[in-house]
């Protein structure tokens, strides 16, 4: 039999098990027939709008069971999804739009509201009614002969660029199918495990949410952005859902534990915890353990969006969890090698096709960035960034790409941004030159900005006004002399306990 | 409690906890969402901030952005709750 693409996992399931749960959304859910009848409906109105094999069609929508239902639909004709940000600004969303040409804009009225755009677009609900589009097209497959394999693009995640462009990161069916399979297997997911879906679909946690569900034949029960920062909720979803499997940023983890009661709670179905996109502090994870292992089993998995998930590290109580967790050994069928300047560099089936509209990757190593030292067994461990990188709560920030929006402000003369505190105090500084005619913006006039053309995760904390800002030997701006000498050292510390330390563990 | 009086607390509270003081231009009717003036991590401290310092309880399914977009939503929020309390 030939390989199972990433929709065909939801058809072979509406086959053999139609009536087991798939999707699971806030205020609807479907069977894997539901799904897979509703995503050929789909497919048949993405044709009629002229959509073809290899275009890609953008989602820019709040989480839904039919915005799952569309990435299906778009995969079964060929084409490529594009999840977009719906936090972020429509500037933002129309950037990404001409980058990647798009052929179609799904999306909802609520989000475009009067907006308009240069391509064809589809609106996820009429606006009279609580109707579907597509609700009159037919359930059975579109007759289209597409031609699919491990190599055929399947999604583009856009992440933040160093130059005020987001850069569109290429995935392959085969690409998400290495990394899937091999967590399925790892994590032992089979057709009674629920699995909890707390990232947004343009961050790339979810696609383990979404695609080891199906394949595995289980449930996957989406978390609607409202909720997502809303401790006691969270731990109710677990509840409420019998959710086995939690993946999400630590940060989250440790509102639920502060705000949420998680330790508290009875949760007598969760058996997988995992958690990626920046360090777990080791206190808070201590305290997971020593609370639920080994009835829960905690995983670290790291990745950037380019690689997938490429190493992982299994939690156990025989760690020592007074110092950082290793980000662990190699997976999902990868290579790792560390480079002259000790990052790693990671080859094998994950490794992204390349960025849009750059020369493709070619199955070449791909360079992290990210220093790395290896310990006994093959373990890696994180040591930091060699270029301005930064993790804000998970999301990847190019201090750069924000450099080069606060720039255009008309009151600025020079600007250089800078992240302070780790988790749940990262907050981001500008250090701004205001204009002479002008003076310097004010901080809500900056976060105005920042809003009219950056995600959310991407708006400014914190402003300090400098009269310059000092230069390197190399001719560069100096980010950690402005941070030397106008944060103190005590500000992170004083900014714990703004979050929430103030509560017993 | 007057709406008044209640946005000018919340308001304080905005200055002094979440922008250090530089809190110039902000007013009852600035987005707060859209703008990033509240994370998503300081929606709890808000409701929090509420619950010590007017005695008002807001229900977890009431923080959402409709009544969180600005002072004044927040505030008629909190006054709409205090009413139901009596």
């Amino acid at each position: 039999m030939s390989e199972l693409m990433l929709h065909h996992h939801v058809q072979e399931r509406a086959t053999s098990h139609p009536d087991a749960l798939a999707v699971v959304g806030s205020c609807h859910a479907m069977t894997y027939q539901m799904l897979d009848d509703t995503a050929n409906q789909m497919a048949h109105i993405l044709i009629e709008k002229g959509v073809k094999s290899g275009d890609r069609v953008g989602i820019w929508a709040h989480k839904s069971v039919d915005v799952v239902a569309m990435m299906q639909a778009i995969l079964r004709i060929g084409a490529v999804y594009v999840p977009l940000d719906p936090s972020s600004p429509f500037s933002r969303m129309n950037t990404v739009l001409i980058d990647c040409d798009l052929a179609l804009l799904v999306t909802t009225h609520i989000l475009l509201g009067d907006k308009t755009v240069l391509v064809p677009t589809l609106f996820l609900s009429n606006l009279t009614d609580r109707s579907h589009p597509w609700d009159s097209f037919p359930t059975s497959p579109p007759a289209v002969e597409v031609t699919i394999t491990l190599d055929t693009m399947a999604y583009i995640l856009y992440t933040s660029g160093s130059t005020g462009t987001p850069k569109g990161v290429c995935i392959s069916h085969g690409n998400a199918l290495a990394f899937v399979k091999w967590a399925v297997d790892r994590l032992k997911i089979t057709s009674t495990d629920r699995l909890a879906n707390h990232a947004p679909f343009h961050f790339d946690l979810s696609v383990f949410d979404i695609y080891a569900a199906f394949m595995s034949g289980a449930s996957m029960h989406i978390i609607e952005e409202s909720m997502a920062y809303i401790p006691d909720k969270l731990v109710a979803f677990i509840q409420e859902h019998d959710i086995t499997t939690w993946y999400s940023v630590p940060s989250v983890l440790i509102m639920m534990m502060i705000d949420g009661s998680l330790l508290e709670s009875d949760l007598p179905t969760l058996r997988n915890l995992i958690f990626a996109g920046e360090p777990f502090p080791p206190v808070y994870l201590k305290t997971l353990v020593d609370s639920w292992y080994p009835k829960v089993k905690f995983f670290n998995f790291y990745g950037p969006t380019e690689t997938n998930v490429c190493t992982y590290f299994e939690v156990t109580d025989k760690e020592d969890l007074s110092t950082p967790i290793p980000i662990g050994k190699i997976c999902s069928g990868n290579k790792g090698m560390i480079s002259k300047e000790n990052t790693l560099v990671v080859s094998g089936p994950t490794v992204m096709l390349g960025y849009w509209g750059k020369p493709s990757q070619d199955k070449k190593p791909y360079f992290t960035g990210d220093r790395v030292s290896i310990r006994k067994e093959g373990q890696y461990m994180y040591l930091g960034r060699l270029d301005d990188m930064v993790k804000v709560r998970g999301h990847r920030i190019e201090l750069g790409d924000i450099d080069a929006v606060l720039t255009q402000h008309p009151k600025i003369r020079a600007c250089v941004s800078a992240v302070v505190g780790s988790g749940l105090q990262a907050r981001i500084i500008a250090f701004v030159v205001g204009k002479s005619s002008t003076g310097a913006p004010s901080l809500i006039e900056i976060k105005q900005h920042c809003a009219a053309h950056l995600p959310r995760s991407m708006i400014v904390d914190k402003l300090v006004e400098v009269s310059q800002i000092p230069i390197t030997s190399t001719g560069k701006y100096n980010r950690r002399k402005l941070v030397e000498q106008h944060i103190s050292d005590q500000e992170s510390h004083i900014k714990e306990s703004t979050y929430g330390i103030r509560k017993r563990l | 409690m007057e709406l008044e009086n209640v946005c000018n607390q919340l308001k304080d509270y905005i200055s002094e906890d979440i922008l250090e003081g530089k809190s110039m231009g902000l007013t009852p009717t600035t987005p707060l969402l859209e703008w990033g003036i509240i994370n998503s991590l300081e929606i709890v401290r808000l409701s929090n901030f509420v619950k010590t310092s007017m005695g008002v309880d807001i229900p977890s399914e009431k923080l959402v952005a409709e009544n969180l977009e600005t002072i004044e939503t927040i505030g008629k929020m909190v006054l709409d709750l205090q009413k139901e309390m009596v």
